[in-house]
């Protein structure tokens, strides 16, 4: 993918998250230099804070370990939020931490998967993208 | 979670993905004492309603002739 490609793409993903996240009440704030977190979506009616770092697939590293980041990562075309050092402990359940890629590399990433992955990432999936957009034509049509 | 989606697991795909879900959380937990604030007892209380849901697609597997809808 070219870069322009890829610039547009994350832009493109960013603003999803965004949007499936402002359907659930929070505000996005963009960092102003990057320092591993991409956004931060903050919720002023009970105060969650979630430090978001997007990703174009299931991914882990190193480099985010014990920051409380979360992950923002597309499946199948469904958006999942989850905090990256539990995805870390699933990967270490799958074996995945015994990997050259991770234990070399200091990172890892999924672009499929697998079922049981996918069944137990479940609780942490957003609404589909599709549903939150209906929802918002409809109220702007009623409006 | 969607039933839908623990009904197309196959036996194996179910017991691997409980197995990882017990993983999710025990580290959840960890992450909501490390890095205390609002928000981890919903996070919590949806993981384990998935705990349930998980139990609930196991037994339905056990009965001689599971429910289908």
């Amino acid at each position: 993918m070219s870069r322009y490609r890829s610039q547009v793409r994350e832009v493109i993903n960013r603003n999803t998250v965004v949007s499936l996240a402002l359907d659930q009440g929070f505000n996005a704030f963009l960092p102003v230099y990057d320092g591993g977190v991409d956004f931060i979506l903050y919720r002023e009616s009970d105060g969650l804070v979630r430090k978001v770092q997007l990703k174009g697939r299931w991914t882990i590293d190193r480099k985010y370990l014990d920051r409380d980041i979360w992950v923002a990562f597309p499946i199948a075309g469904d958006w999942y939020v989850m905090p990256h050092d539990v995805m870390v402990a699933l990967a270490e359940a799958d074996g995945v931490t015994k990997t050259a890629s991770w234990m070399d590399g200091g990172a890892y990433s999924k672009p499929r998967p697998s079922k049981a992955t996918i069944a137990a990432c479940a609780p942490y999936r957003f609404t589909s993208i599709e549903a939150v957009v209906a929802e918002a034509a409809d109220e702007a049509e009623s409006t | 979670m969607a039933k839908k989606l623990l009904r197309e697991l196959t036996d194996a795909e179910l017991s691997e993905a409980h197995r990882l879900w017990g993983e999710l959380v025990a580290q959840t937990r960890r992450n909501a004492s490390k890095f205390p604030g609002p928000g981890w007892a919903s996070v919590i209380d949806k993981l384990e309603e998935a705990g349930g849901e998980y139990e609930a697609e196991v037994a339905r597997r056990l009965q001689p002739n599971p429910p289908t809808e």
